[in-house]
């Protein structure tokens, strides 16, 4: 009996921390190819999420299928945001981190009041044919959905992990670790840089729209999923990919042993102890190699 | 000895020229309340108090170049020593309170800086908005701080905005004239010198460590004393309220909207922030934040130094020289 509750316990935890890992993983992509922390990256999450939302509600497309439609979307987006906004605000390499958190704070607020306006504030979630069906597999019960969150996370991951192998995905690897040597070689940074900003909103998007499937959805809690995607990046070791994806789980994980131990009120404050404990003592978070010294 | 008569009087002029300008400003300030109405009075006080913060955490982030992410830390100390204070029934007079709630918050700075200082840049951001977070769930789930109920502080009757705006006046001119002189003497250039060269601060002979531990307790007590200033004028403290994101990130907005690191910056930020987002709350109902963030982004690309900064060219963070300085370091 206890074996099958700690079984359930583990499986939900994996499900809330394969949104997290997704949401880091475009974090961390990005700060590491470009040196940006993208503030708004949590609400470009929620937009995804509210896309699908209304593809859910006015088209009847199945959240799933939307995502094969909000994905090149915000794609398209993540790029335009990068090049139009992003780009001119942190084109002085030594205002650039700084640069960067007011103006993806300033595109982070516009973002979720206009989600305010188009779909107010009230809750929603993402309700489908099969949001209450569940399957047993050893006297472990899992919700449909969360089955569906954990396949899409790990289908993305593994996406993820071929295509930092690609060309493409060894030019932002190499700016990650030494952007001078990387524009010395021939990288054409600006292409780049747009590039990696669309696909990490497109993650972000699936992320976000992986959260609004077990969670709710409302314009606020954009930067709440930033706060937690800024610490699973920490945790995993910034620049990370591989990293920022481990490290989601176990954020997870621990969430949710803490919770099914002490009780929900103190799940956030797991977060953050984590998240200070690991800057005192170990800043550069479970990766062995250095990706980043503190600057 | 006539050059340095002619320095004498240039340094009088100027000095003259600001006190000038502090009497302007306490003179257009003083009959606020007997003129306008009670809301313009009440947003002309929350005005001041974003002032007086943003010029406090200027000198962390302007001065010093530490960015945090989780000045409400500091606010909500301070808002929290006068709630507990006043509920606890241990002291009511308002101004001691208030001063406590501003000692308390810089000695918890005093406590973190070691740990925290060590870390830079982002990391250090990261790790003040985790402390933030700390506190707000620690607050809300503790019986001693009433849970989630938050704090209500008896307001004296009959209630009169009067005394609330005067208080803040003299709070805002205090931490202005302190942050000027504190700007101004060694102390400022030490925190400059931090900033723009760590290394070269470290070679001259500044503990480099001491003093910006010493910047944060300074912008902790400023922002604290606001907090305790704000638990009497919103007479209800609340966790979310106080450690909340909004209040730390809208501090960084001001400051870098005005101009980090000028005295005149984050005063013309905060003016130009709040003001907006009165107008947006006034025109647009949900969403009032949108018209704020339009013109953040777009005066930041314009500007990217601040208002202030980019119109008296007083922009320490995009300064050319030290770029090319840190370059050549970086090369060789």
């Amino acid at each position: 009996m206890a074996w099958e509750i700690i079984a359930e316990v583990i499986v939900r935890a994996l499900v809330e921390g394969a949104a997290y890992s997704l949401l880091a993983v475009g974090l961390t992509l990005i700060f590491g190819a470009m040196r940006v922390l993208n503030i708004a990256h949590g609400d470009l999450a929620v937009l995804g999420a509210y896309i699908c939302y209304w593809l859910l509600v006015i088209f009847h497309i199945d959240v799933f299928i939307g995502l094969l439609f909000v994905v090149p979307l915000m794609f398209l987006i993540g790029w335009g945001v990068q090049k139009f906004i992003i780009n001119p605000a942190v084109s002085i390499p030594q205002f650039q981190v700084q640069a960067s958190y007011i103006i993806t704070y300033g595109l982070a607020l516009f973002i979720s009041n206009q989600e305010l306006i188009a779909w107010t504030a009230d809750y929603r979630s993402l309700t489908v044919a099969y949001s209450y069906l569940s399957i047993s597999v050893l006297g472990v019960t899992i919700n449909a959905p969360r089955l569906a969150v954990l396949s899409v996370t790990v289908i993305v991951s593994a996406l993820y992990m071929l295509f930092l192998r690609t060309r493409l995905g060894r030019a932002i690897r190499a700016c990650t670790q030494d952007r001078e040597a990387a524009l010395l070689m021939g990288i054409n940074f600006n292409k780049l840089a747009g590039f990696t900003f669309g696909i990490s909103a497109a993650t972000a998007a699936v992320g976000g729209m992986l959260f609004a499937l077990t969670y709710t959805l409302y314009p606020a809690v954009g930067l709440q999923l930033t706060i937690k995607a800024v610490t699973v990046m920490i945790f995993g070791g910034i620049g990370s990919v591989g990293g920022a994806l481990a490290a989601g789980l176990l954020l997870g994980i621990t969430e949710a042993l803490v919770t099914f131990v002490v009780g929900a009120t103190y799940k956030d404050l797991v977060a953050f102890m984590l998240l200070v404990i690991i800057l005192l003592i170990r800043p550069t978070g479970i990766v062995r190699k250095e990706f980043f010294l503190p600057k | 000895m006539h050059c340095v008569q002619m320095k004498r009087g240039m340094w009088s002029k100027l000095r003259n020229f600001k006190f000038s300008c502090y009497i302007i400003a306490i003179l257009c300030t003083i009959p606020v309340p007997y003129i306008a109405s009670s809301g313009i009075t009440a947003i002309t006080v929350l005005l001041l108090m974003y002032v007086s913060m943003s010029v406090s955490y200027n000198l962390l982030a302007g001065y010093l170049g530490d960015l945090s992410f989780g000045h409400a830390t500091f606010f909500g100390i301070g808002a929290y020593t006068v709630a507990l204070l006043t509920h606890y029934q241990v002291c009511y007079f308002q101004p001691v309170n208030i001063l406590f709630g501003g000692i308390l918050a810089m000695g918890f700075a005093a406590v973190i800086g070691y740990p925290f200082l060590r870390l830079k840049g982002l990391y250090f951001a990261i790790g003040t908005l985790g402390l933030s977070q700390i506190f707000r769930v620690l607050f809300k789930n503790s019986d001693f701080t009433l849970r989630s109920h938050g704090i209500n502080i008896p307001v004296p009757l009959p209630y009169s905005i009067h005394p609330y705006y005067y208080a803040i006046v003299a709070l805002t001119f205090g931490i202005i004239v302190a942050a000027d002189r504190i700007v101004n003497s060694r102390l400022g250039l030490a925190f400059v010198s931090i900033r723009d060269d760590p290394d070269a601060a470290r070679m001259v002979g500044i503990n480099v460590t001491a003093y910006r531990i010493l910047g944060f307790c300074i912008s902790a007590l400023g922002v604290g004393i606001v907090g305790g200033f704000f638990a009497y004028f919103n007479s209800y403290v609340h966790p979310e309220g106080v450690f909340s994101l909004d209040i730390s990130f809208e501090m960084l907005l001001m400051v870098f909207f005005g101009g980090a690191g000028t005295i005149l910056g984050p005063i013309v930020g905060a003016v130009i922030v709040l003001l907006v987002e009165e107008i947006g709350r006034a025109f647009i109902r949900q969403g009032y934040l949108l018209l704020l963030s339009l013109m953040l982004m777009v005066v930041f690309l314009v500007m990217p130094g601040g208002v202030v900064g980019t119109l008296t060219k007083q922009t320490p963070f995009i300064n050319p020289l030290a770029q090319l300085r840190r370059k050549r370091v970086g090369s060789a």
